[in-house]
């Protein structure tokens, strides 16, 4: 258990000509650093003596963006929040909404909503193992998960009519129902993912190089973890048991059975090796969920937030009216504040809406879980060598999006 | 599946379980039972320094207290230490700019989650524009750092203490602070120069240099 190192200061660089080290620079546009991010890196030959991260460069203005958008017009943009795990964004920022309401979706929205999170979940730990492992080295593991990944996104594009820009949820339910033959395919895809997985594993998990690599390095400590606010993978794989999905379970989390992977040393290979072994909790999950889906509605018979049927709308006054403001003023919550955590890829995506009673929300916070773990690398990488950056910043699963909004 | 360290069901679920989400989704009723302990044991402890607000209407996870800006650190560092409370991860803080809504213009919002006692808590603090000062929390908890940074970025508020108080998410040279209400959506900002490798990249409003300098003219060493 190391202190928890929080003394990073800059520092004036002085005079560099005449020190031993030589400060680099790593991005923004870097294969390595997938995502824009900068970083600069004070290094005496190869050992890395202090690390700046220098994020900011997707910021695109989510949250000045909301406060001038209706509340179903933010969900597109919480797709491009997290891109690879867009549909656990939408369940996040459509729960937080609801509960301003106070209004609960039936029972098939919620196991629909569990099961696509899953799904969405699978793929971004597939892009980030697949990533990580191309960066080490092991392109033709990055081709296998792509492949996978590519199983997933067709069944996502089934469901939702995109692979990333899914736009699927709306505030008190779904925009439309799963198609025919869904759980069918999804039972056989998941087969076809396992067996790339196998194969992944069949390369890694025995391989020498793979293990040097990973093995020892990037080593963060459960209290520094803690005291760095990181969450999800990364947590637990520093030892620590909180995922929100079980402690504050959302979304009918709480019917379902599945196990939390634990790291127990917290480096690199851990996190790599509790993304993998989450993954298949995951695929437990959805498969659940398919088998047990209940039938009915999946929108709340609320007419604050959901549209009336169309022939309601073409037929009678009210439908036109209450199609018409639902659509120009937006839905409106009453005034109040709400913070909802959900747990995405990377660990606690927490949504901060602050509701006006207007149609469109007063302030919208985003929690992002990998912002958080840019704050850690800085001091991770301290007195490790350059090529130790690239893995440690590949598990961390830093997605632009996410971080910098 | 690969054996790794370590997998295993090891979590538990509370005695208290929280009821299913389908039951009760407004905050008047299934309140957990780690919450209405912490409700008491914060009115036992902070009963004169933290006034209740409105709660977050989320079952009673969003319990929430309001306090004065001037006592942050004293009760902050209490909710960390105190065994009763072990508030061990500062979640989110963030920044609601109410403009002429409210006295003081700004309010910091923030997030605790104690992983002992699965309970949340969240703070507020109004910060008015006169003096858009805090203490940093970032001695307490160094998750701090990146999320006072950005309160700073969008808004302007000081954080004494931090150490590191510079942009984050905005470039050095942007003037203003883009989360304000009365900073417009559309506003164009002035074209920065292409930054000369001589000079230091200066962040304009700390008036001091940091790491990303550019180094000037390094001589190539072959050994040392």
């Amino acid at each position: 258990m190391g202190d928890v190192r929080n003394d990073w200061q800059p520092r004036d660089v002085g005079d560099v000509s005449l020190s031993k080290t030589m400060v680099l620079n790593l991005g923004p546009s870097h294969p390595a650093t997938h995502g824009t991010v900068r970083l600069v890196v004070e290094v005496d030959g190869e050992r890395v003596e202090r690390c700046d991260v220098d994020v900011g460069y997707l910021h695109r203005g989510f949250e000045k963006e909301c406060e001038h958008s209706t509340y179903n017009q933010v969900i597109p943009y919480a797709d491009r929040l997290n891109y690879v795990s867009p549909l656990i964004n939408n369940v996040g920022w459509v729960l937080a909404v609801e509960h301003l309401f106070g209004i609960e979706v039936p029972p098939r929205t919620q196991y629909i909503r569990v099961m696509l999170s899953e799904l969405s979940r699978i793929t971004d730990h597939l892009t980030c193992l697949g990533a990580a492992s191309m960066e080490l080295g092991a392109f033709t593991v990055m081709l296998y998960l792509m492949q996978a990944r590519e199983e997933l996104y067709d069944l996502i594009e089934a469901v939702t009519g995109a692979r990333i820009t899914v736009s699927y949820m709306r505030v008190g339910g779904l925009r439309e129902d799963l198609p025919e033959g869904f759980k069918e395919e999804l039972l056989r895809r998941f087969e076809i993912i396992k067996k790339h997985l196998a194969d992944a594993d069949r390369l890694l998990t025995k391989n020498r190089i793979f293990q040097d690599r990973l093995s020892g390095v990037g080593v963060i400590a459960p209290d520094e973890a803690i005291a760095y606010g990181l969450t999800g993978p990364v947590l637990r794989a520093s030892g620590v048991n909180y995922d929100v999905r079980k402690v504050f379970p959302y979304s009918g989390y709480e019917n379902f059975e599945f196990d939390i992977p634990l790291g127990a040393k917290g480096d690199n290979l851990d996190r790599f090796i509790v993304r993998f072994n989450e993954i298949f909790q995951s695929m437990r999950i959805a498969e659940h969920a398919m088998r047990k889906l209940p039938g009915g509605p999946i929108c709340v018979d609320d007419p604050r937030v959901i549209m009336p049927a169309k022939d309601e709308v073409y037929d009678s006054i009210e439908g036109m009216i209450s199609q018409f403001k639902i659509v120009f003023a937006g839905i409106k919550p009453p005034p109040g504040s709400i913070y909802f955590p959900v747990e995405g890829g990377n660990g606690e995506l927490g949504f901060y809406v602050v509701s006006d009673g207007t149609g469109q929300p007063y302030r919208v916070h985003v929690r992002p879980p990998c912002f958080l773990a840019m704050g850690i690398f800085g001091p991770l990488v301290e007195g490790y060598m350059i090529a130790d950056i690239v893995p440690c910043f590949g598990l961390m699963n830093m997605i632009g999006g996410e971080c910098d909004r | 599946m690969p054996k790794g360290p370590r997998t295993e069901t090891v979590y538990k679920m509370p005695e208290d379980t929280t009821p299913s989400a389908s039951g009760e989704a407004c905050g008047c009723s299934g309140v957990p039972e780690q919450q209405l302990r912490l409700t008491e044991n914060l009115d036992r402890e902070f009963g004169d320094v933290l006034l209740t607000v409105p709660d977050h209407s989320w079952k009673g996870y969003g319990l929430t207290r309001a306090l004065d800006r001037r006592v942050i650190l004293g009760v902050f560092e209490k909710l960390k230490e105190d065994s009763k409370f072990l508030f061990s991860m500062l979640v989110d803080v963030t920044c609601v700019d109410w403009l002429d809504q409210r006295e003081e213009r700004f309010e910091l919002v923030y997030q605790l989650l104690s992983l002992t006692f699965n309970h949340r808590l969240c703070l507020k603090v109004a910060v008015p524009e006169s003096d858009p000062e805090v203490d940093s929390v970032r001695p307490l908890w160094p998750a701090a750092n990146f999320m006072e940074r950005e309160v700073w970025d969008m808004f302007g508020i000081k954080f004494r203490g931090h150490g590191d108080l510079r942009r984050i998410l905005m470039y050095d040279e942007f003037t203003g602070h883009p989360l304000r209400k009365d900073y417009p959506l559309r506003r164009k900002q002035p074209r920065v120069p292409l930054r000369s490798p001589e000079l230091r990249n200066t962040a304009s409003d700390m008036q001091r240099p940091v790491l990303c300098a550019l180094p000037v003219r390094q001589n190539f060493k072959t050994s040392e």
